[in-house]
């Protein structure tokens, strides 16, 4: 799941995000429209719901976590509730 | 004679406040039906898909969702009906899966084996939609792949037709699956928990007590609607 759903981009690591939504559109819309680099974030995880993202968060520790609300299996509050009292 | 006269108003008062009670639900449930109708979650949804894909530039997938999107919402508000024919009935519920088929990486495998001779008999308008959203949204999407068939089978038995709604997907919990007809379920189990009720609701009202659906579901491997109504063919 996480070979798929994971995507890293970029050289540097500095700062890391993760992006949680169940619609790929959405991810790739956001990717594309935003200039990583000149926010200093340097490498692009995914995630297409809680449980897969809460699993990645706890992996890969992003700085950022940017994620829908509504999604399948955990949703977004759940999700950041859960990873917050890690 | 004084007794039974009575007893005559008395149980003619009660037949007179149960069909109005019957209509004032037909009301409500035709209400609740028109909001799923309009469904703005779904619209909106789709529209923010829609913006996402002009803003990537996907122009083609832009004229395509935007197509379908006006034909979905032509087949159900153009016409003042609320009964349709089987025919647009599953052609309004292609039109919708295809729309989720965008969203969600075109994972959901949709097959209708409905015989060409049922096309022309009537059938409420979204009739299937809650059914199939419950599928996608809560059966399907729930599973670690997210991938999944979907599968609508008709026949006709004693004047009644019934379908047959299948899906591969979790499955619901046994304590679950009885509260779904009921409307005992909170919103957080979803929106088209609500759908469901009032579609099983408003085939009651409409049909009567023998009409509407039934669930059963094994958890980990799907869930089955059976769907009755009366074979009435479309004037």
């Amino acid at each position: 799941m996480e070979d798929i759903d994971a995507e890293i981009s970029g050289g540097e690591a500095e700062m890391k995000i993760l992006i949680v939504d169940d619609e790929e559109l959405t991810k790739e819309g956001i990717i594309s429209s935003i200039h990583w680099d000149e926010l200093n974030i340097h490498e692009i995880l995914r995630a297409d719901d809680g449980t897969t993202g809460l699993h990645m968060a706890r992996k890969h520790r992003p700085d950022i976590i940017l994620s829908d609300v509504r999604m399948p299996r955990m949703d977004g509050l759940v999700m950041i509730k859960t990873k917050s009292v890690l | 004679m004084i007794e039974t006269y009575n007893y005559m108003c008395e149980q003619i008062n009660l037949l007179l406040d149960k069909q109005e009670e019957d209509a004032k639900n037909l009301r409500n449930s035709e209400f609740k039906a028109l909001q799923v109708q309009i469904n703005p979650h779904f619209l909106y949804n789709t529209l923010d898909m829609i913006s996402w894909m002009s803003k990537s530039g996907k122009n083609e997938n832009v004229t395509a969702a935007v197509w379908i999107l006006s034909k979905f919402y032509k087949l159900t508000l153009s016409r003042k009906e609320t009964i349709g024919t089987i025919e647009q009935e599953l052609e309004h519920i292609s039109l919708y899966v295809q729309i989720q088929n965008m969203r969600f990486s075109n994972k959901i495998y949709f097959i209708i084996d409905v015989p060409d001779s049922l096309m022309e008999y009537e059938i409420p308008k979204l009739t299937f939609q809650p059914i199939v959203e419950n599928s996608i949204l809560h059966g399907i999407l729930e599973k670690d792949s997210k991938e999944g068939n979907i599968v609508i089978t008709a026949w006709i038995e004693d004047n009644t037709i019934i379908f047959f709604i299948s899906d591969d997907g979790i499955g619901i919990e046994p304590g679950i699956v009885e509260k779904i007809l009921t409307g005992e379920l909170k919103r957080k189990q979803g929106n088209s928990n609500i759908g469901i009720n009032n579609t099983h609701q408003r085939l009651q009202l409409l049909y009567g007590q023998e009409f509407g659906l039934s669930y059963t579901s094994t958890l980990g491997s799907g869930t089955e609607v059976e769907l009755r109504i009366p074979a009435r063919k479309s004037i």
